[in-house]
């Protein structure tokens, strides 16, 4: 459905997008994972033909986005991160509006409005000025407005930003329902649990390089299944626990993030009591000692040397 | 263009508009609201019936024709005559002006009443103050009078001159140069002297009213579509102008959008207080149906390509308030739509006349205070299609840049 290749996005001479390539079949949910300012956004900004690629090729239901945008958003709908919506009409008379701007008109409008607003759970509420709703409720309309003409594909850039627990979970039970409904969805985020938790397929995006894609399972298999043993040392016992470090089995390697020693392993079970014998042994306490199971994070971690929520420099 | 995509936007436009309650109180009431309080700074009330302007007559004649003189001003229901009987200077009636408790000093000297039976020429002395409305009606009153009294003469001596044989329908002979001789040289003459900076011999306005009502209107249409511009900068900051592009909109589609959507929010405001000027304050737009809805119409388009010329520029929506704010005080202001441009001075009224604000106020002011129809009012007409087109020329250009990828 979604056809992505080499695609380069410049502005200025700071590469936002870097040769990033990828597919998404029809009705799958794909997520694109990286920080603020990875390049997620440019991405889709040349996917919905809002912006002019610098080089590659993007085609979306076989046509260009290039020379055939007028084709392409046919195609497609496009919830921005933004309430991209005005919040000084009520609901329906935004759902209305976008309609009649996508050719609806008449019954089948009213129909399509009224089907939106039960999938938002905004019936009682679709008479009030969007500006008095909560976030989570003008998260949601903002999505459906999106859907009003029942494109085959949906970018999501990032849905849920600014929201709390509760209304996130609501959006992201609305956006499974869409990929049950067999809609195609690229979903931006930088929650890796959103990711892991809606996505068929992942991209991880870092400085405008698409560097993994898979589902979750392969892409966590490429760290090679290291466990991440975490604890709080003086700085000048650092070196000291390196240098025992390199000789202890199941030792794999060991590094430092935000003060901290990480020492990967394959079995963190296996290794934590040799750890703690070599802290009784230099007098040192036992704090701030966790071990971390491979995840999303930890592969972001492991390719960029950053977290997710760091954003690009 | 895709019509039903321009009629969305149209439609848009004006629901939100009438949905902004707070924006209702400066389209309508705060227009309303001006047109009333400057009617009354400018000295002249615009409403119902207007006090009485004093009229201060010194009567040096005492003879039969001055009261067939005042008769005229006497019935108008806007003037008090107050005959002071004694002699008068010009200064002591600069005086009277100055001070304000006349409108007008009229001066009718010894020789008047036998000058009107054939007698010798004299002259009238009339003072008027040049900054209020008042006296330029009272002046066209006095002239009014004074025609009709040396028309009236020059009959009576044609009547009366020997030799004149009755024609054989009964009427008398008409003897075109006696009659020419009585025109050019009449027995009496009005010498008028205006007092103040409003020495206009064509003002034609007689209210403050036809110069306020129409120049808020003008003035908060503007407003109104300036301030707006921060919409279009919202909806650019908040990426509904992008889901306005990749909808089935084409760039073409949401320049007419903006375009028609606001001219169409100007176009039920001015109407509406055009309408509320007629009804609350009694104007009367004249009879030229097309020039009305022509400067109107042109009005509109030209402050609705201008919101949007201006919503493509700034880059904030506490700039583009701003700008809009101040621009629309500088045209307002320069234009002549806070005070006529005959009370500023020439190279000034220059100027203002070259604004769009300037046009569209001079062709109401033609229309309600000169009598012009739509050939009179072209040339302002045609100046102010050429702002329009050349501001939205512009308009389109990055609204159109903005909107494509």
């Amino acid at each position: 459905m979604i056809e992505v290749r080499d695609l380069v996005k410049k502005y200025g001479s700071h590469k936002a997008v870097d040769g990033v390539t990828f597919s998404v079949a029809r009705g799958e949910l794909f997520g694109l994972l990286g920080p603020n300012g990875a390049g997620k956004t440019t991405t889709i900004g040349v996917l919905s033909t809002l912006l002019h690629a610098d080089g590659g090729q993007v085609r979306i239901g076989g046509h260009d986005v290039a020379a055939g945008a007028k084709e392409v958003r046919r195609l497609i709908g496009v919830v921005p991160q933004e309430i991209a919506l005005y919040t000084d009409l009520t609901a329906r008379d935004n759902l209305m509006f976008w309609g009649r701007l996508h050719g609806l008109g008449g019954a089948a409008l009213g129909k399509r409005v009224e089907e939106l607003l039960v999938m938002a759970d905004l019936v009682d509420a679709a008479r009030r000025k969007v500006e008095t709703y909560s976030g989570g409720m003008q998260r949601r309309l903002n999505l459906v407005a999106g859907l009003i003409h029942e494109p085959e594909v949906l970018f999501l850039d990032e849905p849920t930003v600014g929201i709390d627990a509760q209304a996130r979970s609501r959006i992201l039970e609305l956006i499974a329902q869409l990929g049950r409904q067999g809609l195609t969805v690229i979903y931006t985020t930088h929650y890796l649990e959103e990711a892991e938790q809606l996505c068929d397929r992942i991209g991880v995006i870092d400085r405008g390089r698409l560097v993994a894609l898979g589902d979750k399972e392969s892409l966590i298999s490429q760290i090679g299944d290291a466990d991440l043993i975490r604890l709080s040392l003086p700085a000048d016992r650092h070196e000291a626990f390196r240098a025992a470090g390199a000789g202890w089995p199941g030792c794999t390697g060991i590094g430092e993030r935000r003060g901290k020693l990480e020492v990967r392993t394959p079995d963190g079970g296996r290794l934590l009591p040799v750890i703690q014998e070599w802290l009784r042994a230099n007098d040192l306490p036992l704090e701030q000692l966790e071990i971390e199971r491979p995840n999303l994070e930890t592969l972001y971690l492991t390719l960029t040397g950053r977290g997710l929520r760091e954003d690009a420099p | 263009m895709n019509l039903q995509v321009v009629g969305a936007m149209v439609r848009l436009r004006l629901l939100r508009t009438v949905r902004d309650r707070g924006g209702l109180v400066w389209l309508i009431v705060m227009p309303m609201v001006f047109s009333y309080m400057m009617g009354m700074l400018m000295g002249d009330w615009s409403n119902g019936t207007p006090p009485k302007r004093r009229v201060t007559v010194f009567d040096q004649d005492r003879g039969p024709a001055v009261e067939r003189l005042l008769a005229p001003l006497r019935a108008h229901e806007r003037f008090e005559v107050v005959v002071v009987d004694s002699a008068a200077t010009d200064a002591r009636a600069r005086a009277l002006t100055d001070n304000g408790s006349a409108t007008a000093v009229l001066r009718i000297p010894a020789g008047f009443s036998a000058a009107m039976a054939g007698g010798a020429k004299v002259d009238l002395q009339l003072t008027v103050d040049g900054n209020r409305l008042s006296s330029q009606t009272a002046r066209s009153v006095i002239d009014r009078s004074l025609l009709r009294m040396n028309t009236e003469q020059a009959a009576r001596s044609l009547v009366a001159a020997p030799g004149t044989e009755p024609a054989r329908d009964g009427a008398a002979a008409f003897d075109e140069k006696a009659f020419a001789a009585s025109w050019d040289q009449p027995r009496v003459r009005l010498r008028a002297s205006t007092l103040g900076r409003l020495q206009t011999q064509d003002w034609g306005l007689t209210r403050s009213a036809q110069h306020v009502g129409p120049a808020y209107v003008l003035f908060f249409m503007l407003m109104f579509m300036m301030v707006s511009a921060k919409d279009l900068v919202q909806e650019r900051h908040d990426r509904t102008l992008a889901r306005l592009v990749i909808s089935r909109a084409g760039a073409v589609d949401l320049v007419a959008g903006y375009f028609l959507g606001g001219m169409a929010v100007g176009l039920v405001q001015g109407a509406i207080l055009l309408g509320m000027n007629a009804l609350a304050f009694g104007l009367d737009y004249g009879d030229s149906p097309a020039a009305l809805v022509a400067v109107v119409v042109l009005f509109a388009a030209f402050a609705s390509s201008a919101s949007i010329l201006l919503g493509t520029l700034a880059r904030t929506g506490p700039q583009a308030d701003g700008l809009g704010s101040g621009l629309t005080m500088a045209l307002g202001a320069i234009g002549g739509l806070w005070w006529p441009l005959e009370v500023v001075p020439s190279f000034m009224q220059a100027i203002g006349k070259a604004l769009p604000t300037g046009q569209a106020i001079t062709v109401f002011h033609g229309l309600v205070g000169r009598g012009w129809g739509l050939a009179e009012t072209l040339p302002m007409l045609a100046g102010l299609a050429l702002w329009f087109v050349a501001v939205f020329a512009l308009a389109a250009a990055r609204l159109r840049r903005q909107v494509s990828a």
